[in-house]
C-alpha cells in the first residue's frame, strides 16, 4: 500500500466527528435502516392479528431466497459489475436438482443434485468472471449470454419431462412451519457471518471493492483483477446454487418460470438496501440482508393495508425512488453514468 | 309505578336486543374476505368476473381481494397466496394449479378454505389427488368445459363447422388444420383434436365434399402460449380455416399479418376484446366460433367457501372435493354473438348476470336451509347460450 | 472502389446468413411441405419486413442512449406504455394516424421524464432508469382501466403501421430521426464527446444537462416509432416486476451485431442489416419449428458473445488479416 494512504488513515480515525458529520457521513446506511424499521414497524402494527406469525413465516420464506443470493450478488455488485442471468440459473438448478434428486432417490439423491448443481454454478462463475475479461467483452455480456443460454435450458430440460410441474420425492424441510423458518434463518444467518467475514477481513472483499473503486488502480497496485473477478463471480455461483436450494425447500416443485424476475428482485434488494451499484468502498455486506427483507416488508404491508392490487406497483415505484434518491444521489461533478 | 315503567322499559329493551342478536345470528352471513387469484390482469373474463363478484358483496356480506397468478412459476403463486392469507382472506379462489400441495400446506396453516375456479386442476387430479383432492381444505374446483368423462368440446367445434357449412353452401370450409396449447398444460385439448377427427372421418365417408384436415403436427401445431410463427400459413397450404382449440388471439394476430384474415376462417375457444368486431359477418369475418365460459361459473366455489366460513354443510356434501364442468356459451353465429355481447361477460354489468345476488343466496347452505350441492352443481349446467336468451 | 468494399462488407453477414439458413433448411424435412419448399416463399420477405422493421426501431432507440453512454433500462416500458396510450386515443379516435401521432408525442413525454428524473436526481443511469421503468409498469395498470390494449392490432384499418407498406413508415422515420441527432445536431457530436470523455466534455464548456435532455427527444421518437409498429402487430399487456427489461435484452443482439456490422458503413446501416439478418435467422428457424422453442434463446445467446468479441477484437481481427494478406503477397 502506498505510504501516503498510509498514513492518511490514523489520522482521519483521530479526527473529531460531529454527530451532523456523523449522520451526513452514514445518510445512506440510515437510511437503509429506517426504511427497514418502518416497514417492520407497519407489519407489526397491520400484522396484530391471529396471523402475525404465519405472515412473520411468510415473510422468512420469501426474504430468504432473495438474502442467500443477495450475499453472493454483494461480492460482484461491489465490483460495479452485475449478473442478469442470476434467474434463469436459480430456474435450471431448481430443475436440475429435482431431476437427479429423484433418478438417484433419497437423501443422497439431494446432496448429489445439489453437488452437481454447485459445480455447474461455478463453472458458469469462471465463465462470467474470466471469458468476459479473455474477451475483452463488458460483463454484463456474458452475463446476457448466460440468461439465454439458461433460458433455453430451462425450456428444454421442462420440455424433455413433458410437463408443466416436477416434484422432487424426498422431502426436504421440516413439516413444522416455525422450524422451517427457524431454519432458513439459521442458514442466513450462517450464511451471511461467513460472507461478512469474506466481505470485510480477507483480501476477496478488499480487492472486489478495489476493484470496483477503480479497475485500473487496483490493478497498478498489484492486484490480480481477473483472479479476484472469477472468485467473486464463482462467491455469486455458490449462493445461486445455494439460494436455488432454498427456493426448493419451499415449494418442492420447478416449472418453466421457476426463478423468473430473480435477477431484477435480487438488484432491486441491494438498492433498498444501500448498495451503490457502480460498487466501490461503499459497497456492505448488509445491504444484503437489509434489502430482501425491506422489498418483501413493503409488499407484505402494502397488502396488509389493503391498498388495492393494481395501485401496489405504483406505490412500490414511488418508495423505490424516494430511497434512491436519498441514498444513491451524487451530489456534484458530472452526471453520474 | 315509575319503578314498573323503569322494569318494562329495561325488560323491552333487552328483548329488543335479544331479538336483534337472534336476527343477526340466524340469518346474516358472517363477514367473509375472499381472496381471488385470477390467471390475468387484464381482459374480458377477469373484468367480468369481478364485475360479478361485486354485485355478490353486500348480499353475502364478502369482500373480495384480487390477485394475479402464474402459469409456470410455483414461488410466485405460493408468495401470493401467502400475501392474501396475510391480507386477512378467509378462503381463496385461485385458477392455477401449480404448487398446489404447497400452497395448501400454507392454506390448512393459516386455518383458510381454498378452491378452483377456470382450471381442472389436471396435474393435482391425475399426480396428487390425495394431497389436494383429499385435503380437507380444498372444497373443489370448476373447469370452463368439459373435464374427466365429459370432454366434449371436438365435438362442439365439429358442430360449429358443420352449421357454418350449410349456412354457407357457396363457400363451405373444406380443409383445416389445429392448434393446441402444449399437453402439459392443457392434457385435454388433443383430446379435442381426436373428438374432431372421429367425426371428420365418419362425416367423409357419405360426404359428396369431403372435409380434409392436416394431420395434428406437435412441432408445428402446438403453440407455447406464444402466437403461431409465421410460417404456419405455408406449413399448412391451402386451409380455409383454422380448428384453434387454444384461444384465438395467438392465431388472428399472425393471420393479419399474413394477409390471411379474410380467406381463412377461425374457429377458438376463448374471446378477446375485440373479437366480435371480426365475428360471423362482421368485419372481415374471420371468427366463426368461440367457446367462452361464463364468469357466473365462479358462484360455485364462493358458494362452497362461504358454506364452510359460516360453518355450514350442504346435507349432500361429497366427502371429497370434486372437480365439475361448466357448459360453455357456445358462439357461432350473429345472432348468438348479439346474445353473447348483452351478457355480463361484455357489459360488465350485473344486471346482465345469469344469476342475481339473490339467486346465489338461495344456492348457499345459510341462505337457504334447503339449498343441496346437487342444486349448485345443476346451476353449471344453465350457462348456455340459450340461458342468456331467457 | 471504397464504396464496393463497404457495400460488398456490409452485405456480406445477411448473404452469409441466408445462405446459412438456405443450406440448413433445404437439408431438413420439416421446411418441405407437398414437397414445396417453404423457406423460399413470399412469407420469408414478408416475415423479414415486419420483424426487422420493429427491431431496427427498439435497437436504435437502445442504441443512441448507449451510444451517449447511458444503459437505459426503460426503453422497454417507455415503449408498452406509450403504445398503451397510442392504442387507446387512436382506437377511440378510429385513425391509426392519430394513433401514430399520440406514440410519438406521449414516447417523447416519458423519455423526457425519465432524463428528468435521471438529471435531477442526480442517479446512476442504471438505478434511475430500474426506477423509472418500475413506475411507467406501475402506470400500465392504472390508465385506461388497466387492461392494457389488444383492439388495436384486430382491427386492420388501425394496424396499417404493422403491415406492409405502412411498416416503413415509422422504420424510414426512425432512421432518419437517429441520423440526424447523430450527424446533424450540435448535441449528436457532443453526446459522443462526453460518451468518450464525460469530466473533459463538461470541463470544455458542453452542458450536459441540455444535451442530455436532447438526446432523450429524440430516442423517444424512436421509442414512438417502435411503439406503434409493436401496438400495431400485439396486444399490449399492462407490465410489472421489470418483466419490461427483457424488451432491452432481446433486442440489444441486434444492437451489438448493428455496432460490429456498422464499422464498415455506419451504425443506422448496421443496425439495419442486422435486424434483417437476425430476422432471416428467426425465419429459417421457425421454418424447422424451432422458433418458439429452447433452441432459439440458445442460438441468440451464442450471436451475443460471438459479435460483442468480434466487435471488441476488431484490432486483433484486422491484424491477423493484415498477417495473412502479407504472407500471400
Amino acid at each position: 500500500m502506498p505510504e501516503k494512504l498510509k498514513t492518511n488513515t490514523p489520522v482521519e480515525e483521530t479526527e473529531k466527528v460531529t454527530p451532523l458529520q456523523f449522520l451526513k457521513k452514514h445518510v445512506y446506511d440510515i437510511t437503509s435502516y429506517m426504511g427497514l424499521v418502518l416497514v417492520a414497524v407497519l407489519f407489526v402494527i397491520f400484522n396484530s392479528g391471529p396471523r402475525f406469525m404465519f405472515n412473520l413465516s411468510s415473510v422468512i420464506q420469501t426474504a430468504s431466497v432473495y438474502a442467500v443470493i443477495a450475499l453472493g450478488a454483494v461480492f460482484v455488485y461491489s465490483m460495479g459489475f452485475m449478473d442478469v442471468s442470476i434467474g434463469q440459473q436459480v430456474g435450471v438448478y431448481v430443475i436440475l436438482m429435482i431431476l437427479i434428486g429423484n433418478k438417484v432417490g433419497g437423501v443422497p439423491g439431494v446432496i448429489v443434485g445439489f453437488l452437481a448443481v454447485l459445480a455447474l454454478a461455478l463453472i458458469c462463475g469462471a465463465i462470467n468472471g474470466a471469458v468476459a475479461v479473455w474477451l475483452g467483452l463488458p460483463s454484463i455480456v456474458t452475463s446476457l449470454f448466460l440468461m439465454f443460454f439458461f433460458t433455453g435450458a430451462q425450456v428444454l430440460l421442462m420440455e424433455g419431462t413433458g410437463k408443466n410441474s416436477i416434484e422432487l420425492e424426498q422431502a426436504v424441510r421440516p413439516e413444522g412451519r416455525n422450524e422451517y423458518s427457524l431454519m432458513l434463518i439459521a442458514i442466513v444467518i450462517v450464511l451471511a457471518l461467513i460472507a461478512a467475514y469474506f466481505f470485510k477481513y480477507t483480501k476477496l472483499g478488499k480487492y472486489t471493492r478495489a476493484i470496483g473503486a477503480n479497475e485500473t488502480t487496483a490493478a497498478q497496485s498489484g492486484v490480480n483483477t481477473i483472479k479476484w473477478r472469477v472468485i467473486a463471480y464463482m462467491a455469486l455461483g455458490v449462493c445461486v446454487a445455494l439460494g436455488s436450494f432454498v427456493l426448493l425447500t419451499r415449494t418442492g416443485t420447478a416449472g418453466k418460470g421457476s426463478g423468473s424476475g430473480y435477477a431484477m428482485d435480487v438488484m432491486i434488494c441491494l438498492i433498498l438496501g444501500g448498495m451503490p451499484l457502480s460498487g466501490g468502498m461503499k459497497s456492505k455486506i448488509s445491504a444484503a440482508l437489509v434489502g430482501p427483507f425491506t422489498y418483501v416488508l413493503l409488499s407484505n404491508d402494502l397488502t396488509t393495508m389493503g391498498v388495492d392490487l393494481n395501485w401496489i406497483n405504483f406505490v412500490k415505484a414511488l418508495i423505490f425512488i424516494a430511497i434512491v434518491l436519498l441514498t444513491c444521489r451524487k451530489k456534484d461533478g458530472v452526471l453520474p453514468r | 309505578m315509575k319503578n314498573v315503567k323503569r322494569i318494562f322499559a329495561i325488560v323491552l329493551a333487552l328483548s329488543l336486543v335479544l331479538a336483534l342478536a337472534a336476527c343477526g345470528g340466524n340469518n346474516g352471513p358472517k363477514k367473509a374476505k375472499i381472496g381471488v387469484g385470477l390467471y390475468s390482469d387484464a381482459g374480458p373474463a377477469p373484468d367480468s368476473t369481478k364485475a360479478y363478484l361485486a354485485s355478490l358483496t353486500e348480499k353475502l356480506n364478502v369482500e373480495f381481494v384480487y390477485t394475479t397468478l402464474t402459469q409456470t412459476d410455483e414461488a410466485a403463486n405460493i408468495s401470493k397466496v401467502q400475501e392474501l392469507i396475510a391480507a386477512n382472506c378467509d378462503g381463496i379462489i385461485i385458477t392455477m394449479d401449480m404448487g398446489m400441495e404447497a400452497i395448501l400446506k400454507e392454506c390448512q396453516e393459516a386455518g383458510v378454505y381454498c378452491a378452483g375456479y377456470l382450471c381442472d386442476f389436471d396435474t393435482s387430479y391425475n399426480n396428487n389427488y390425495d394431497n389436494v383432492f383429499k385435503n380437507p381444505y380444498f372444497l373443489g374446483t370448476v373447469a370452463d368445459g368439459g373435464c374427466g368423462n365429459e370432454l366434449k368440446r371436438g365435438y362442439d367445434f365439429w358442430d360449429s363447422l358443420m352449421e357454418y357449412n350449410e349456412a354457407h353452401p357457396d363457400d363451405p370450409v373444406t380443409h383445416v388444420s389445429f392448434t393446441t396449447f402444449p399437453a402439459w398444460a392443457f392434457p385435454y385439448q388433443q383430446e379435442y383434436v381426436n373428438q374432431f377427427i372421429e367425426k371428420c372421418d365418419e362425416y367423409n365417408k357419405t360426404a359428396a365434399t369431403p372435409i380434409v384436415y392436416d394431420p395434428f403436427d406437435e412441432s408445428t401445431d402446438v403453440l407455447m402460449f406464444s402466437p403461431v410463427d409465421s410460417t404456419y400459413f405455408s406449413k399448412h397450404a391451402d386451409i380455409d380455416a383454422v380448428m384453434c382449440i387454444c384461444a384465438g388471439e395467438f392465431v388472428y394476430g399472425t393471420m393479419v399479418s399474413a394477409g390471411v384474415d379474410k380467406t381463412i376462417k377461425l374457429f377458438a375457444a376463448g374471446y378477446t376484446e375485440g373479437d366480435n368486431a371480426n365475428f360471423g359477418s362482421r368485419g372481415n369475418g374471420t371468427y366463426q366460433l368461440e367457446l367462452v365460459c361464463a364468469p357466473e361459473s365462479i358462484t360455485y366455489p364462493l358458494v362452497l367457501l362461504l358454506n364452510k366460513i359460516n360453518g355450514v354443510e350442504f346435507k349432500d356434501m361429497p366427502a371429497e372435493a370434486e372437480r365439475r364442468s361448466c357448459t360453455s356459451f357456445i358462439i357461432n353465429s350473429d345472432a348468438d354473438m348479439e346474445l353473447f355481447e348483452k351478457s355480463i361477460y361484455l357489459t360488465n354489468d350485473p344486471a346482465n348476470a345469469l344469476l342475481t345476488p339473490d339467486d346465489v343466496y338461495n344456492l348457499t347452505a345459510f341462505g337457504n336451509e334447503n339449498a343441496t350441492y346437487a342444486g349448485l352443481v345443476e346451476i353449471l349446467n344453465h350457462m348456455n347460450i340459450e340461458d342468456l336468451a331467457k | 472502389m471504397k464504396i464496393l468494399k463497404k457495400v460488398f462488407l456490409s452485405l456480406l453477414f445477411p448473404v452469409l446468413m441466408f445462405t446459412a439458413m438456405l443450406i440448413i433448411t433445404a437439408s431438413n424435412s420439416k421446411c418441405y411441405v407437398n414437397g414445396d419448399f417453404i423457406f423460399l416463399k413470399f412469407d420469408l420477405i414478408r416475415y423479414v419486413v415486419l420483424d426487422a422493421c420493429q427491431t431496427i426501431c427498439v435497437a436504435l432507440a437502445i442504441h443512441l442512449q448507449l451510444k451517449n453512454g447511458r444503459f437505459d433500462f426503460s426503453t422497454g416500458a417507455a415503449m408498452i406504455l406509450s403504445a398503451i396510450f397510442a392504442g387507446n386515443i387512436g382506437n377511440m379516435t378510429g385513425s391509426p394516424y392519430i394513433g401514430f401521432l399520440v406514440a410519438l408525442v406521449s414516447a417523447v413525454v416519458i423519455s423526457c421524464f425519465t432524463a428528468v428524473v435521471y438529471m435531477n436526481g442526480r442517479l446512476p443511469i442504471i438505478i434511475s432508469t430500474i426506477g423509472v421503468t418500475l413506475l411507467y409498469e406501475s402506470l400500465t395498470y392504472l390508465v385506461f382501466g388497466g387492461t392494457g390494449i389488444s383492439v388495436f392490432y384486430q382491427d386492420t384499418r388501425l394496424s396499417v403501421f404493422g403491415r406492409m407498406p405502412g411498416i416503413f413508415v415509422p422504420a424510414i422515420l426512425a432512421m432518419l430521426v437517429f441520423t440526424f441527432y447523430d450527424k446533424m445536431t450540435v448535441a449528436g457530436r457532443r453526446g459522443k464527446i462526453l460518451a468518450n470523455n464525460q469530466s473533459a466534455g463538461v470541463n470544455i464548456g458542453i452542458n450536459e444537462y441540455h444535451n442530455t435532455i436532447t438526446s432523450y427527444v429524440f430516442s423517444g421518437l424512436i421509442i414512438g416509432c417502435a411503439s406503434i409498429i409493436y401496438l400495431s402487430q400485439n396486444r399490449v399487456n399492462p407490465q410489472s416486476g421489470l418483466s419490461t427489461s427483457s424488451v432491452m435484452f432481446s433486442y440489444i443482439v441486434s444492437v451489438f451485431m448493428g455496432r460490429f456490422i456498422g464499422l464498415a458503413s455506419n451504425d443506422v446501416i448496421g443496425i439495419g442489416i442486422a435486424a434483417v439478418s437476425m430476422s432471416i435467422l428467426d425465419y429459417g428457424l421457425n421454418c424447422m419449428n424451432l422458433g418458439a422453442g429452447g433452441w432459439q434463446q440458445i442460438i441468440m445467446g451464442v450471436f451475443v458473445m460471438a459479435f460483442y468479441t468480434m466487435s471488441s477484437q476488431i484490432g486483433n481481427i484486422q491484424k491477423l488479416f493484415r498477417k495473412l494478406t502479407k504472407k500471400e503477397a
